[in-house]
């Protein structure tokens, strides 16, 4: 059963959660294979960053399938305005800046519900009674939205990986001012980074990944930092009232300097020194 | 200021859960900030290890 799962990957269907039915959500429904008797239902759900839509999930999920024998069903799904989801956040004609995470998270919520009703036979009420366990995997922006879900709805994550979270603060605040009384020009230059050069890469990342820069979806992130100020607070309630197990993986510091450098042409010393820390 | 950088902002997220539930942070080997497109067998891994905590 494992090997027909490797080679039938369920085609993307759409569905409309009730807050928004007019704007249909792309998605993909792996079911179970060869569940285990349980009291509780069991979900996977992963959740892309901005970067990578939902289907950057499939390789690890057909190698999932393929090495373990019983897997609980899966879903992903690409946000409103990014990869198979034309359609635009309907909030975004109501609110000066468009969704943020909020939203997205209330989203992800009437997601799960609308699935779990429709595709793993529980009723509304079965949720509100924890019998819908939930593993969650959030990517980059991915992680705070799991974050602030698994806040919003205590009682349904047994687990969560965050792959690389976005941190959620600018670049331009991580990397110091040049023009800040204070401001110790050694702390950022380096035989590859010259002060000048310091303030040119400073000011592209600002532009390419500060907070209030707009991104191709329209998911407005200037107020994350906000929502998130701290990355171990507040701490997250699951199943049982218990913490969820919890797996964070962080980016290969020198594989990440490389790439910066491959991508965007960002000094190396100037990852190594204020990124990755 | 200055007390976000990355790997130190992975570091407080393994707080957000009781102390026995999560080991500490997990680098991936190999991969810039696109795990599950640097390394899908990686994340394949991650997700399977914790279905295995949870008995899942």
């Amino acid at each position: 059963m494992a090997s027909e799962a490797i080679n039938s990957v369920p085609p993307p269907e759409f569905l409309s959660i009730p807050s928004k039915p007019s704007a249909p959500i792309s998605y993909v429904f792996f079911p179970a294979i060869n569940p285990q008797p349980s009291l509780k239902e069991h979900l996977i759900v992963f959740v892309n960053g901005l970067g990578l839509p939902a289907s950057s999930w499939l390789p690890s999920i057909q190698i999932l399938h393929g090495s373990i024998k019983s897997c609980p069903a899966i879903l992903t799904y690409d946000r409103y305005g990014q990869g198979l989801t034309t359609a635009r956040d309907p909030l975004d004609t109501q609110k000066a800046l468009g969704h943020d995470f909020i939203d997205v998270a209330n989203d992800l919520h009437e997601i799960i519900t609308t699935i779990a009703t429709s595709r793993l036979g529980l009723h509304e009420s079965d949720l509100e009674e924890e019998k819908l366990h939930l593993l969650l995997i959030g990517a980059s922006i991915g992680a705070p939205i799991v974050r602030l879900y698994v806040q919003h709805h205590p009682g349904k994550a047994a687990g969560i990986i965050l792959l690389d979270s976005n941190i959620c603060v600018d670049y331009s605040v991580v990397w110091p001012d040049p023009d800040a009384p204070g401001f110790d020009p050694e702390s950022v230059i380096s035989d590859d980074c010259t002060l000048e050069q310091y303030r040119v890469e400073r000011a592209k990342l600002s532009k390419m990944f500060d907070l209030k820069v707009k991104n191709p979806e329209g998911l407005d992130r200037s107020n994350s930092a906000v929502l998130l100020p701290d990355a171990d607070a507040p701490k997250l309630v699951g199943v049982d009232g218990k913490g969820p197990e919890l797996t964070v993986v962080g980016h290969d510091p020198e594989t990440f300097t490389e790439m910066s450098f491959m991508m965007m042409g960002t000094p190396k010393s100037l990852s190594e020194r204020l990124t990755n820390p | 200021m200055n007390d976000r950088y990355w790997a130190k902002y992975n570091e407080g997220l393994t707080r957000l859960t009781s102390e026995d539930k999560c080991d500490g942070v997990v680098i991936a080997k190999g991969c810039g900030h696109f795990i599950q497109k640097d390394n899908p067998s990686f994340v394949a891994t991650e997700v399977a290890k914790l279905m295995e905590k949870l008995r899942w």
